[in-house]
């Protein structure tokens, strides 16, 4: 759906044009979602038609949506929930489940490429640069990132080469791909946090040097999954690059991403509502309005055309940075992933 | 031409399109492009090959041949800037090293567009994807079916195409909520390697009893207690959990598997063909008689068998090749290509993949670019459908020292158990052997140190080797080295 901020560029865009712009796409949305059965279900037991939601102030009168209520409609009635077209499925993980899978349509999929070229401009990556992509097998979302990323409409991305490689397979190609990658000498590493500590793992316990000795020219790390934070100081001494927070579950990618200023994820507006719950209320806030500091879980209500996303409890405990304008010029608010038990156990 | 005025490729005559071939090699200004790579650059000059002088196929068949180890050396060696023809290099993509050790190949984004036009093509051959659910299984990266599985789907979405699809690795598909998820959507298109697909057949019926009856345990229903009950007097196939239409199979040839695919899914299988160094797929029609082999996108030649045989027992002597619209029906061969790629064009490059011309005359379909069969390698690489490995590797392990004797020489026959492949092994001993049976049951465990053998064993894709005892063995198949011998018995191989 176009929208007549659709020309504007949403990183520069001033709070009050992120605010109407989120406005007019609650509503859209909203009147969207209404047509899966999910939503309506769950918004009638609350007493609630999304008429009544008249602005981002109204957004509360909705109930949240929890992680595992949407997950389980997606199990027991698959894409009988969406609201739109279904064209593919990717499959995430949770704690209890290790495919959580969740649809998209063309336009949320191909969408995504737009988010990477962002995320390669707010991270400062430049024509030439080698990207090492060290992802997770389909049906996790990851495994088609690099040719999103290099998808020739998206004409915005500096030319970027990337070699493209996977643990499952690494013990059977016999070091053959390591081999290549000091060969080719990436410049950038972009991978999930967990996947990161293993290759390191694996390139100390094989090689017996550590991961950087293998990466020598490798500035720049890119990281999803797995919140960065404990594990940041762990990935630079492996590595000796500068890494990157990327946050975005397979139900939200939209790529929110840590700027150069590296302090904090900036949660990209235009493309959701963010709130935070706070762990001490059962109310949530606008992100905007979140006081610096505040703890609490992430909620977003996204603008998804299959299945969006509303008041979506994502589990993610986060700790607001800021939403003022940040160093790095950009207006969108900054958050930080506390680490979670899950993440522990991942790391394990 | 057609009525846009456009050349109407698909149709020309087997002339016309030698033509084309030959026109596009000089138009794309491919040999001049390759000559500044260290890949082709001291052969030629050895060869006396002056890339602007090459204007007919006589002259282009002067051209040296290159090998997969000739690429892997030139990339190992050298920095890939004096490798590549490009500095727009997109996408590495890896071999999976049946050869021996893996290759890395580059892709520029116009390999990469021109891949997405001939797979537009190849749809036009299929049925329609419109409205259908869809099933692929593909490899892990750095494979290029990794990359291929993710392209498609982007340009399944560009084009608009009215689909639902679900992909997973292979490297997935023992977790069943994985499959379990993928079944449940209903596919009615399955892509895939044929011998994963029958062996997917299989664990279906295996797991049905199971899963129904989890099914009722988690929800007792009628409907659930019938499915149960079903399970135990019927044999539960693909075809009953979905209505399947048609399927893309690639990665080891399809005929082997076509009467089982038909009989478990219920569908019309289609292949189709790819390989990590030229990703463009060749694929056959409606007709199912060979693959279409797309002559305005490469130029390919054929090194006739009695010419590798030659080769085989000469180790100086050069085989010679004949280009594809020369070739006889039923010839058998192996497949040379010349690419007209940007990242790193292959000249005169020996795929090591065995064809055989179906036909060059124009199909019954009225496409009129030659069809083929690729039946499986043309080197010694031991070919059990997907699962394959050098024959050097085979022989390491056959002919080790043991502490109860050694063999002299070995003969591999490769068979069928039912769709399975069956390496069946006979080991001539090198003087005395003390206990012929810890000797068998010695090499047998050898063997098993083979990790894609192994693999291949373990998800029952391919059946346990016998090794078998013979005083002398005889001098049938093919040599490997002196001491080998490699025989392929089905004739669908």
């Amino acid at each position: 759906m176009k929208t007549s901020n659709d020309n504007v560029d949403p990183e520069g865009m001033s709070p009050r044009s992120l605010v109407e712009m989120e406005k007019m796409r609650l509503q859209q949305v909203l009147l969207r979602a209404y047509k899966s059965p999910f939503y309506r279900e769950h918004w009638k037991a609350a007493n609630i038609h999304p008429n009544r939601v008249r602005g981002l102030e109204d957004l509360h009168l909705l109930p949240f949506t929890a992680r595992k209520e949407l997950f389980e409609a997606i199990r027991t009635k698959r894409g009988k929930i969406a609201c739109g077209p279904i064209n593919t499925w990717f499959a995430g993980s949770s704690a209890t489940n290790p495919y959580e899978w969740f649809p998209f349509s063309s336009r949320d999929f191909l969408g995504i490429s737009t988010m990477l070229a962002r995320m390669s401009q707010v991270i400062g990556l430049q024509t030439g640069d080698i990207i090492l992509a060290v992802v997770d097998t389909s049906p996790r979302i990851s495994s088609v990132i690099p040719y999103l990323w290099t998808y020739s409409e998206a004409s915005r991305f500096p030319r970027l080469e990337f070699i493209v490689g996977s643990l499952d397979w690494y013990d059977a190609l016999d070091m053959t791909w390591i081999d290549f990658i000091q060969h080719r000498r990436p410049t950038v590493l972009f991978t999930s946090t967990r996947n990161a500590l293993a290759l390191a793992s694996k390139t100390r316990e094989d090689l017996k040097i550590p991961a950087k000795a293998v990466l020598t020219e490798t500035r720049v790390g890119i990281f999803y999954g797995e919140p960065l934070e404990d594990c940041r100081a762990e990935l630079m001494e492996a590595y000796d690059l500068e890494p990157f927070e990327v946050y975005s579950p397979t139900e939200h990618m939209s790529l929110c991403t840590e700027c150069g200023a590296h302090r904090g994820i900036h949660l990209w507006m235009d493309t959701c509502i963010p709130e935070i719950l706070p762990f001490d209320s059962e109310d949530g806030l606008l992100m905007r309005e979140a006081p610096a500091g505040t703890k609490g879980t992430l909620v977003i209500t996204n603008f998804a055309e299959c299945l969006p996303l509303i008041r979506y409890k994502t589990e993610e405990s986060i700790i607001v940075e800021s939403v003022d304008c940040c160093a790095c010029g950009r207006t969108h608010p900054r958050i930080r992933r506390l680490p979670t038990a899950r993440t522990n156990r991942k790391r394990q | 031409m057609n009525s846009c005025g456009q050349i109407d490729v698909l149709h020309l005559s087997l002339d016309q399109l030698a033509a084309l071939s030959m026109s596009r090699l000089r138009n794309s200004r491919t040999l001049e492009r390759a000559a500044k790579s260290v890949l082709y650059r001291e052969k030629w000059k050895a060869a006396d090959i002056v890339a602007e002088e090459i204007k007919t196929y006589d002259d282009f068949a002067r051209i040296p041949f290159t090998t997969g180890q000739d690429v892997r050396k030139a990339i190992n060696e050298n920095t890939i800037e004096e490798v590549v023809c490009s500095d727009a290099v997109v996408h590495w993509f890896s071999t999976t090293g049946t050869t021996g050790v893996p290759k890395w190949i580059p892709y520029s984004q116009k390999d990469v567009e021109l891949f997405m036009e001939i797979r537009d093509r190849c749809h036009e051959l299929t049925p329609s994807m419109r409205g259908l659910k869809c099933l692929a299984v593909s490899a892990p990266a750095p494979f290029v079916e990794n990359g291929l599985a993710a392209l498609e789907k982007i340009r399944g979405m560009i084009t608009h195409t009215q689909r639902e699809g679900v992909g997973i690795c292979f490297t997935r598909v023992e977790h069943e909520d994985a499959v379990s998820f993928a079944l449940d959507i209903k596919p009615n298109f399955i892509a895939t390697w044929p011998s994963f697909a029958a062996r997917f057949a299989e664990l279906i019926a295996e797991k049905a009893p199971e899963v129904a009856q989890q099914k009722y345990r988690k929800h007792k229903s009628l409907r659930n207690l019938a499915a149960y009950f079903l399970t135990h007097v019927k044999k539960i196939r693909p075809r009953d959990l979905s209505k399947y239409r048609w399927g893309l199979f690639s990665g080891e040839s399809l005929d082997p598997y076509r009467r089982i695919l038909n009989r478990d899914f219920g569908l019309e299988p289609y292949e189709m063909y790819i390989f990590t160094e030229f990703m463009c797929p060749i694929i056959e029609c409606h007709m199912h008689d060979g693959m279409h082999l797309w002559m305005d996108v490469c130029l390919p030649e054929i090194i006739a068998e009695p010419e590798l045989e030659r080769e085989n027992q000469n180790a100086g002597y050069t085989p010679r090749a004949i280009p594809l619209w020369k070739a006889e029906q039923g010839l058998r061969g192996e497949y040379v290509l010349t690419s007209f790629g940007e990242a790193l064009p292959l000249v005169r490059y020996r795929s090591g993949d065995l064809i055989q011309v179906v036909g060059t005359e124009p199909c019954q379909c009225g496409i009129t670019h030659p069809r083929v069969r690729v039946p499986r390698r043309s080197d010694t690489t031991i070919c059990l459908g997907a699962i394959r490995f050098p024959a050097e590797q085979l022989e390491e392990k056959l002919l080790a020292v043991t502490p109860y004797g050694k063999a002299r020489r070995w003969q591999a026959r490769i068979m069928r158990e039912g769709y399975r492949s069956k390496l069946v092994i006979r080991v001539e001993p090198y003087g005395e052997i003390v206990d012929r049976e810890s000797f068998l049951d010695e090499i047998s465990k050898r063997l098993m140190e083979l990790k894609i053998l192994r693999i291949g064993i373990k998800n029952k894709m391919v059946t346990k080797p016998i090794v078998l005892f013979e005083e002398r063995i005889s001098d049938e198949g093919r040599p490997v080295r002196k001491t080998g011998r490699i025989i392929y018995e089905d004739g669908n191989w």
